[in-house]
């Protein structure tokens, strides 16, 4: 019963925050200087021009029924026209989160493949050579401003080594000869999906920079949080007795004591995720990933508020998302947590 | 025994005595950590730069912005150590005068969350009851906003700017402080001094002046040193991308944004600026952990 009145509690919570940040953005998008009228209409407008526009777009009503339509509009799934462009905001999205997503989620991959296994070693050899150069990388990895990393990144691999390419999600050639189909907007499923195997290696050689790039943050993190918990955990009787037993190190390690110490690793990991998604924005800029990043930050250059806000809502309605499945996640995991 | 500190001062520290004497504990297991020492010089060595840079330089006009076309690109070496940038500006010159913003934006932001934040977490710890819920339920609505994205959304609608930057990020930083004084109010309003300071009478606006401040500073403290590293790092992003100090100012963000172009043939340009952030934020970073397990005597080394 308590657990229920846990969820629900939750997820009021995250409806009173989502219809909060409707209103943040509707009234960071009102209290613009300039005017989103004269924008619409391009340069050198007339004062009719501008009126007209004010009607089209419903500037001259009252402020309650512009949010009211506009949240209307939301719930529709429309997300307002880019000014810029006047092309609707929902279209450029379908093909630009994907790209986000893809960058995303494989970083968080690589923040687990490398980061549990650094983790766990180091706190099973606390103060070893491991351990301090782990935690050598993990300070580095949070003071790392990551656009200068992704250059220094690019410099090395492609500039002196030329192992990978420098940007983007395909080869040029790639998207001439063999161009992927669009079905989820993720490459690395599309080109499996279809087959087209030359355009899976492409897309994935393209993703191994911004992705480790957009991982080292995450890396960090979970090196220090599995090695932190993992030291607490070898220190509990059941790991004495499989140590008395003699069973394997190896075993000790993976199978018993991580499977305690992975919890809040788990919400580290969950954390990291959200995080990467705004710290995508930096990383997109520097590899030219035709992503969320590249979208908005072409947006902020052209001053155009629809796109800007659109994508503020849209990453932080998945932000609040991950945030509730992981706050109920570690209700459902961990008996310990006290609910409230 | 009389310490330094009651020789100089006299009654006000005699008074003071234990909170002294802690506060000498923490500079004495400070000393000790070498790494931190190393960190906090590295830090005051960046300040003094940017504060003197007109003195340190011989182009301090260019350091401002002032361009020198014939000189451009030129690699580090003998007159220019760090090298020329796209303008023929002397890098380090740049530099130094960039670590004014970079470093300003740092320090303010924690200063304009600490001071919104602390007032708002002790009047929600006091108080209790719908004060309280209403302003944690603003808190709420403002940290499920991702940091970054709603600073970038703000800064953008107000236009980019030095100024506005600084009020973006702090606007999304303050809440982290009202949670933290809030919770540590809270468990001190149980205590028994508090309880005897209201049973004399004494009202709410004493209570949180005289009783609860002096005892959130340390945490409050050890919270803004761990956050200053951030923050200079999130000002260097957002300048990064076009919304924190305009050229011909420098910055060291918007330095790394120029200087991404020509990183392939001249990298100097663009990594100079992007070690500095780099290594002040590592120095923050370093020196708040020690700050953080020397001002708790539970983790402090002394002996």
């Amino acid at each position: 019963m308590r657990r229920w009145e846990y969820v629900i509690r939750r997820l009021a919570l995250a409806v009173l925050v989502l219809v909060s940040v409707s209103v943040i953005t509707f009234l960071i998008a009102r209290v613009v200087p300039s005017d989103p009228a004269a924008a619409w209409v391009g340069p050198r407008p007339t004062p009719e021009q501008i009126a007209q526009a004010r009607r089209e777009l419903g500037l001259d009503k009252p402020l309650y029924v512009q949010y009211l339509r506009y949240v209307r509009a939301l719930l529709r799934g429309d997300l307002g026209v880019s000014v810029k462009t006047h092309q609707p905001i929902l279209r450029d999205l379908k093909t630009y989160l994907p790209a986000t997503m893809e960058l995303v989620l494989f970083g968080m991959l690589m923040a687990i493949t490398i980061g549990i296994p650094l983790g766990v070693l180091s706190g099973a050899k606390r103060n070893g050579l491991l351990d301090h150069s782990s935690r050598l990388v993990a300070i580095a990895g949070v003071s790392m401003p990551t656009f200068w990393l992704g250059l220094l990144l690019q410099l090395l691999f492609f500039g002196k080594l030329g192992w990978l390419p420098l940007g983007g999600r395909v080869d040029r050639s790639i998207s001439l000869y063999n161009p992927v189909q669009q079905i989820t907007g993720f490459y690395l499923v599309d080109t499996v999906l279809t087959g087209n195997w030359v355009a899976l290696k492409d897309s994935l050689v393209h993703l191994i920079l911004p992705a480790f790039t957009l991982a080292t943050y995450a890396i960090g993190l979970t090196i220090r949080m599995t090695r932190s918990t993992m030291i607490e955990v070898l220190e509990e009787k059941y790991i004495v007795a499989a140590r008395a037993a003699g069973l394997p190190e190896r075993t000790i390690l993976f199978r018993l004591a991580l499977k305690n110490a992975i919890i809040p690793t788990l919400t580290v990991l969950g954390l990291s995720f959200v995080y990467s998604l705004t710290g995508a924005i930096l990383v997109e800029v520097i590899f030219s990933w035709p992503g969320l990043g590249t979208y908005v930050t072409n947006a902020i250059l052209n001053v155009d508020f629809p796109v800007i806000m659109a994508v503020t809502l849209v990453v932080t309605v998945f932000y609040v998302f991950i945030n509730l499945f992981l706050d109920l996640l570690q209700a459902a995991l961990d008996p310990r947590v006290t609910l409230g | 025994m009389t310490t330094i500190a009651e020789r100089w001062f006299g009654d006000w520290a005699r008074r003071r005595r234990s909170r002294l004497e802690e506060y000498g504990l923490m500079v004495r297991a400070f000393r000790r950590d070498w790494l931190a020492v190393l960190s906090l010089l590295v830090i005051l060595a960046f300040v003094l730069g940017a504060l003197f840079a007109p003195h340190l330089t011989p182009y301090p006009e260019e350091g401002r912005g002032e361009p020198n076309i014939v000189n451009k690109f030129l690699p580090p070496g003998p007159g220019h150590p760090l090298g020329t940038d796209n303008l023929g500006r002397d890098l380090l010159a740049r530099v130094l005068f960039g670590g004014r913003s970079s470093l300003s934006i740092g320090f303010l932001v924690v200063v304009i969350a600490v001071t919104i934040g602390t007032p708002l977490g002790a009047i929600a710890g006091t108080f209790g009851g719908w004060v309280d819920e209403t302003i944690m339920r603003i808190t709420d609505m403002f940290l499920a906003f991702p940091p970054l994205l709603l600073a970038i959304a703000i800064a953008a609608a107000l236009g980019p700017s030095f100024t506005n930057a600084m009020v973006a990020i702090a606007f999304t930083w303050w809440p982290w402080y009202t949670r933290l004084v809030r919770a540590q109010t809270v468990s001190l309003r149980e205590r028994s001094f508090i309880e005897a300071a209201r049973g004399m009478g004494v009202g709410s606006r004493a209570i949180i002046l005289r009783h609860i401040f002096p005892n959130v500073t340390t945490p409050v403290l050890v919270q803004a040193t761990m956050d200053i590293g951030s923050a200079i790092l999130t000002g260097a992003a957002m300048s990064f991308i076009g919304l924190g100090a305009q050229p011909p100012t420098p910055d060291w963000g918007q330095m790394v944004s120029q200087g991404r172009i020509y990183f392939m043939n001249q990298p100097w340009f663009a990594t100079y600026p992007g070690l500095a952030i780099f290594l002040v934020t590592l120095a923050f970073n370093l020196l708040g952990d020690t700050v953080r397990d020397v001002a708790d005597p539970r983790t402090r080394r002394v002996a």
